[in-house]
């Protein structure tokens, strides 16, 4: 846009007028940063047409998102002196496995967002994206047999695609499947739960995780691999 | 997950954490790595199984890449 500053184009990458979940970071970043991500990116585009290379590519992404998301000590607002743990009572060869994810999977033709959102898009959640930080957690059941293809995503905190084409690449249902085939788990929980992990984390913390953490105890699971995007 | 949050996330002393230098989205690997997969995977369960005590996470060596 005619005059428009460089920092005013990083801002609208971030829920902006040109939101891009996988480079959002870059207004978190800052404008310098994002300046040297820019320069560098054009340079290692450069050495791709010479090298077909990708790997320096997917490394400068990576390494741009640890640093825009690595926050000082003074800015952590979650921050706890320790922690909870709890040993395995028997082996997991002989245990009930779950798997839980915050990549927001649902059954399609099933709701995929707090009733009080109504059904945006993936689009148009990016549009509403602080009704997601105050609305009541919402979790759904993803039966662990149902095909990709009915398996829907809506989660308007992170780039869905890789979960579009491929739910194991965050929600890695097949792989736990193959797991307990072999013996490593003594069985994979028949119901998996996926929730939108943009949501409200002080009700998440306070209300619903206790009582999603009652609900899979109730179906008799005795471990989880949770799966955060 | 990913690497990414690390510093957000040890500081709310998890009891066990597998961090993947993956791009964010992708905690797993790109998508139909099945390879990549089985072996986060594989660590996570490892891990479950033979942590001894709170705040135990690895940040595993490979970095992002994309299935052949």
């Amino acid at each position: 846009m005619p005059g428009e500053t460089f920092k005013e184009y990083i801002d609208s990458l971030s829920y902006g007028s040109r939101t891009d979940l996988l480079f959002k970071f870059l207004k978190n970043a800052g404008e310098e940063p994002a300046e040297q991500f820019v320069q560098t990116l054009l340079r290692e585009l450069g050495e791709v047409v010479d090298t077909g290379d990708l790997s320096h590519l997917f490394n400068l992404i990576y390494e741009g998102q640890l640093a825009a998301y690595s926050p000082p000590d003074e800015e952590t607002r979650w921050k706890y002196d320790d922690g909870p743990f709890t040993p395995l009572p028997k082996p997991l060869s002989e245990m009930r496995v779950g798997l839980l994810t915050s990549s927001g999977h649902y059954v399609e033709g099933e709701p995929h967002a707090p009733p009080e959102l109504g059904e945006y898009t993936q689009e148009e959640g990016t549009k509403h994206i602080g009704e997601y930080g105050r609305a009541k957690p919402f979790l759904s059941a993803v039966p662990v047999d149902l095909p990709q293809e009915k398996l829907g995503v809506h989660q308007p905190g992170y780039d869905i695609r890789a979960a579009q084409k491929d739910r194991n690449t965050v929600m890695p249902i097949d792989r736990m499947q193959e797991m307990a085939a072999e013996g490593v788990i003594g069985e994979f929980a028949e119901t998996a739960y996926s929730f939108i992990g943009l949501t409200s984390q002080i009700r998440l913390t306070r209300e619903d995780a206790p009582q999603w953490a009652e609900r899979v105890k109730s179906e008799g699971w005795e471990a989880a691999v949770l799966v955060p995007v | 997950m990913s690497n990414v949050f690390r510093g957000r996330v040890v500081v709310q002393k998890p009891s066990r954490t597998v961090f993947t230098q993956h791009i964010m989205g992708r905690p797993m690997s790109a998508p139909f790595d099945n390879e990549r997969q089985t072996y986060v995977l594989r660590e996570a369960l490892k891990m479950l199984e033979t942590a001894t005590e709170p705040d135990t996470s690895i940040v595993l060596p490979e970095k992002y890449r994309v299935a052949l």
